[in-house]
Formats: structure tokens, C-alpha cells, sequence
């Protein structure tokens, strides 16, 4: 008897209806299920990076503001006027989770006194149809003092003319940009003393209203005299707690809320028993640095493992424990897996045509 | 009784004796289709192995590592030269390992934090294997003894943190005691079906003590030997 085909054979018309429909839907682009003007947030990358090309979520700093640097914003599907060319005007809302409603005429009518919308000092001309990238510059939005701390809601709309307080407008010709400022800089950490070699570990701590930081910048001063010992405290260093950090880091250090680094003793040029100051900075998600941390003071001592532990229990030292194991049994290198490797290929290899040999004899 | 209702009965009855035979024939072809079970050949055995190991380099060892048994984890193959009536298999294998230990580095005025400092090793051996699986086979009793002798070659690395203070080669001989618990009595015929669909003869686990001389027969190699280590596993024939 034939087994019962008719589950399946309805199963995978559906299965497959399905999948189509799937693909479809994913399939459609995004900018045709979009109606109206809209941004297209680019990345102007991570904070800490300098790229800036496309406006983000992530806030704006203080220096970034002080500096007026463009924000670039993208605008997809600008909307189209064969009687009138089009022009971009743009209205401050208001910040907090309710801005003021900008699209209706009335809100922007300013000769009332109390219109909740403002009129920013920009406007630009339109070009419907393709991808646009106008810039808005901070200032226009925050002041020139950059001392507006905290989230606006800006309207941007393609009006026929500009300071247009007459036309209500629909969501094909406007869009609301959200921009958050962060004007305040964060606390400076709390370094701490540290010891080492090839990897010395300097941790510091962060301010406890830290919340999340982008970035730490560390800077070492090698020919700071404070760290020497003997010398009363009265040494000085160029670097000074509290002050504006240099512009050039010995190491930055990206990640989440970072709070340590590891310098290479030989790197940074410190002899064994050298000391050098130490201080860091830590910089927010809006790109702000803080000022330098207190100066901590940083010794490269020579760290013994297993090697000099045993070494010294066969009563050599370091030089005898490589010659004695030099050879066949010992070498002194980089610690390489490549070096295990290809001493296991040789072997290998040594093996193979040994038994190659044995078989043609 | 037209004839077109005659026709069509005999068309039912005509259908029903083939859905009939056809059933019965299928139902004596199951029947006659199951085949008796017969054992494939076992030609190697692959054993997964984990264990503890701590070289023969007191008391620098401990002072460096403390207590850290690694583990050691590592992987056997063994290839099946002919079985000895009533005895079991001789083989000739080969084996590989890898094992880490690590601990906190100092430096010599006593400072702390400075880091870490480890060694890792590979061992590795060519092994003579005998497996006596006599009373599995001849007895039903599920247990397989096993006895392994051979070369045992270690590559190692030991240093600190951002810095490698030695790397290199030791040799010895390695010896090697198991005893195995066959798993196939837990359910025959599911390990007949292993060895049907996978060719996998045997299944067991397993536990082994085991020693060796690496480094410790002359020459200046480090001696990571070790008199007595363990580790148990799972081990396949096939």
C-alpha cells in the first residue's frame, strides 16, 4: 500500500508559500515601505574616532560644539514641488520627552510672543529626488556658548519659503531630528602606583558618577624626577593633576568603560629599577576628556616565574640555566606557537620518511 | 443486479485481494529482511582522554603553580596489527596532549601584581598497546586491561607575562596501565546498531595510571616526567 503522501504534499506547498512570502517581505527595501522625508542615520563611528561623516545618536561634546563642527545629517526621499523649489527651514521644539507639535503653522507663529517653536538661523536649498546631506552646525542648535546641556527636538521641514509660520505641514515634509548635547566633562580618575616588566598593569579607578566612558587615554613621563626615590617628594613631573591633558597619549585604551592598561616596560625606554610618572584621562561617549588624574609612579622590576624559581633551586643563574638547558632541550625566544609547530611538523616529517625508507629497503 | 454493479464490485474485490497480498507481501519481506548480526572488523581504537598531570620539577613547581593539575587533555590512536588468540589486540599507537598550568609571578623585593607566570607542555608518545579483551569476548565480563609502553617526547614553554623564558624539547618513556568498563552490555542492540551504521565495534570508558622519564634519562632536558599520573576517558574501536 502507498504510503500516506497527502500531509506532505500540502505541507510543503505551504512551507514554501511561506518562504516566499518571508523572502518578499524582507525583500521589499526600506525606503519604499517610507512615506515622507526621513533620516538615514549614517555612523560617524564609534566615540572616540574621529570620523564624523553622518549624524548619530551618540551626543555631541562640548568640544565638538565649541569647535561648530558640522554635523552631517542624511535626508532619503525628499519630497518633490513643481511649482515651488523647495527649501529646508529648521525649528527648535523644545527639549524633554514632549516637544512642541513645529509642523503646525501655529506653534512657529512668532508674533504672538509665545510661539513654543523657534526658528534656528538655517536654511538651505532642497534637491528632491535624490539622497541629501545638509550640515547643521552645533552652535545653531545649543548657542554660542555651548552651555545648553541636554536633548532638542528639531524639526526640519521642506517648506516653499523659508520661516514659512503659515503652512501646516504634512509627515511627507518634515522630520524631527532629536540631538542630545553633553556639555560637562567627566571625573577624573584616581591612578594607582604599579610594578612590572614587559606588561606593567596601571589600573586606576573611576569617578562613581561615571556611568559609561568611550575611552581612557594614558600618558607617561619618563623624566619625571617625583618617582625617584629618595628625593623628599620635591621631584616634578610634566604632568600636573588637574591640569588639561597633552595632546599626544603614550596609549589610548577603547572599550566600555575602561579602567586599565599595560605598558611595556622595554617600550616606554625604562631600564630595570627606572621609575616614570603616570597619569590618565578618561573620555565620555560625547568625546569629552576629563582632566589629568593624579600622578602615579610606575617601576619596571625584573618579574620572576617558574624559570628563575627553578633556576635558583638548581643553583644557577639565569645565563648557566641557559646554557646548561641549551641545545637540543632549551632556547630563548619569543613565545611563539609557530616555534612548537614546526618543531612537530619536523618530527612529523622525520617519522614519515623514516618509515618511507624501512618499506623501499 | 446490473451488470455495471457487478463489474464494479469485482473491481472492489479484485482491489481489495491485491491491498491484501500486497500488505502480506511486505509484512514477509520485513520478516525476512532482518539479518543476523555480524561484528565488523575493529582495526583502531580512539581514546579522549582528561587527567592531571604535575611534572617531576619540586619545589619550584609548587612554588610557582601552587596546586594546579593542569588538566591535561588529550587524544590516542591506535592502529591494530593483529589480536592474539584468546588474548586480545596488539597495537602500535600514537598520542597527543596539551596541558597549562599557571600562578602568580614576584619579583625579588617581594612586589605583587606584577603579573602571571606559566608553563604549557605537549606531550606527546609512540606507544606499543596491548589489549587484553579476553573476558569481554570469552566471558561476558565487560572489562578490557590495557598495557602501553613506548617513547614520550614533551615540547614545552614557560615564562611570564610579555615575556617567554624557555622553550624546548624532553624525552623519556612512557607506561601505561588501563582498565575499561565496555559499554556495550548496557544495550546490546543499540551497539550492534552502532557497529552496523558507524562501523563502531566497542564503546567504553575508561581509567588509566600512567608514568613517565621524560627528561629524566640524562642529557639537559628539562624533567617534566612525572612517576605517577591519571586520567580517564572514553575510548571507540572501529
Amino acid at each position: 500500500m502507498a504510503p500516506m503522501q497527502r500531509p506532505q504534499t500540502l505541507l510543503l506547498p505551504c512551507l514554501g508559500t511561506l518562504v516566499i512570502a518571508l523572502g518578499l517581505g524582507f525583500a521589499v527595501p526600506a525606503e519604499a515601505q517610507m512615506t515622507g522625508i526621513y533620516l538615514a542615520y549614517g555612523d560617524r563611528g564609534s566615540p572616540g574616532t574621529d570620523s564624523s561623516l553622518y549624524f548619530s545618536t551618540w551626543p555631541i561634546g562640548l568640544a565638538e560644539c565649541q569647535a561648530n563642527t558640522p554635523l552631517q545629517v542624511q535626508i532619503n526621499n525628499a519630497p518633490f514641488s513643481v511649482t515651488t523649489p523647495l527649501v529646508y527651514d529648521l525649528w527648535n521644539g523644545g527639549s524633554g520627552p514632549a516637544p512642541a507639535a513645529c509642523q503646525t503653522a501655529s506653534n512657529r507663529l512668532s508674533s504672538i510672543g509665545m510661539a513654543p517653536c523657534t526658528r534656528v538661523a538655517w536654511d538651505g536649498p532642497m534637491i528632491s529626488g535624490v539622497q541629501q546631506v545638509v550640515s547643521v552646525l552645533p552652535q545653531d542648535l545649543f548657542g554660542a556658548e555651548c552651555t545648553a546641556s541636554g536633548d532638542r527636538a528639531f524639526f526640519l521641514m521642506a517648506v516653499s519659503a523659508s520661516n514659512d509660520v503659515t503652512t501646516d505641514l504634512t509627515t511627507a515634509n518634515y522630520v524631527v531630528l532629536r540631538v542630545v548635547m553633553n556639555g560637562s566633562r567627566p571625573p577624573a580618575p584616581t591612578v594607582r602606583d604599579a610594578a612590572g616588566d614587559n606588561a606593567i598593569a596601571v589600573n586606576w579607578m573611576l569617578g562613581m558618577d561615571t556611568l559609561t566612558l568611550s575611552s581612557a587615554r594614558v600618558f607617561v613621563d619618563r623624566t619625571a624626577t617625583m618617582c625617584t626615590s629618595g628625593d623628599g617628594g620635591m621631584g616634578t613631573s610634566t604632568l600636573v593633576e588637574g591640569a588639561t591633558p597633552p595632546t599626544t597619549a603614550t596609549m589610548t585604551v577603547t572599550g566600555g568603560s575602561p579602567t586599565t592598561a599595560t605598558l611595556d616596560g622595554a617600550a616606554i625606554g625604562l631600564a630595570y629599577g627606572a621609575t616614570a610618572a603616570v597619569a590618565v584621562s578618561v573620555l565620555d561617549l560625547a568625546r569629552n576628556e576629563s582632566v589629568l588624574s593624579n600622578v602615579a609612579c610606575i617601576t619596571r622590576v625584573r618579574v620572576g616565574g617558574f624559570w628563575d624559581s627553578y633556576c635558583a633551586e638548581q643553583g644557577l643563574t639565569e645565563a648557566e640555566c641557559r646554557a646548561r638547558y641549551d641545545g637540543c632541550s632549551v632556547s630563548v625566544g619569543d613565545r611563539s606557537p609557530g616555534a612548537a609547530l614546526a618543531m612537530m611538523g619536523l618530527a612529523l616529517l622525520g617519522a614519515a620518511v623514516r618509515t618511507k625508507k624501512r618499506k623501499k629497503s | 443486479m446490473s451488470v455495471t454493479r457487478i463489474a464494479w464490485m469485482a473491481l472492489v474485490a479484485l482491489a481489495w485481494v491485491g491491498m491484501v497480498s500486497s500488505a502480506e507481501a511486505q509484512i514477509g519481506s520485513e520478516w525476512t529482511s532482518v539479518h543476523q548480526y555480524e561484528p565488523t572488523d575493529e582495526r583502531f581504537t580512539v581514546e579522549l582522554r582528561i587527567g592531571a598531570y604535575r611534572p617531576s620539577l619540586e619545589p619550584a613547581f609548587t612554588n610557582a603553580f601552587g596546586g594546579d593539575l593542569g588538566p591535561l587533555l588529550a587524544l590516542e590512536l591506535d592502529v591494530h596489527l593483529f589480536r592474539i588468540p584468546y588474548v586480545g589486540p596488539l597495537a602500535i599507537g600514537g598520542s597527543i596532549g596539551w596541558v597549562e598550568w599557571n600562578g602568580a609571578a614576584s619579583t625579588a623585593g617581594g612586589t605583587a601584581n606584577v603579573g602571571s607566570t606559566g608553563m604549557s607542555l605537549l606531550p606527546m608518545a609512540l606507544l606499543a598497546v596491548l589489549r587484553v579483551d579476553v573476558l569481554a569476548r570469552e566471558l561476558d565480563i565487560p572489562f578490557v586491561l590495557t598495557g602501553k609502553f613506548g617513547p614520550d617526547f614533551g615540547y614545552y614553554q614557560t615564562g611570564v607575562t610579555g615575556r617567554t623564558d624557555a622553550e624546548g624539547w624532553s624525552v623519556g618513556l612512557r607506561w601505561a596501565a588501563q582498565i575499561a568498563l565496555e559499554l556495550d552490555f548496557l544495550e546490546q542492540r543499540a551497539a550492534h546498531r552502532l557497529d552496523a551504521e558507524w562501523g563502531i565495534n566497542h564503546s567504553l570508558i575508561f581509567f588509566e595510571l600512567y608514568g613517565s622519564t621524560m627528561g629524566q634519562m640524562g642529557g639537559n632536558m628539562l624533567p617534566l616526567g612525572t612517576d605517577l599520573a591519571w586520567s580517564l576517558g572514553l575510548q571507540l574501536t572501529f
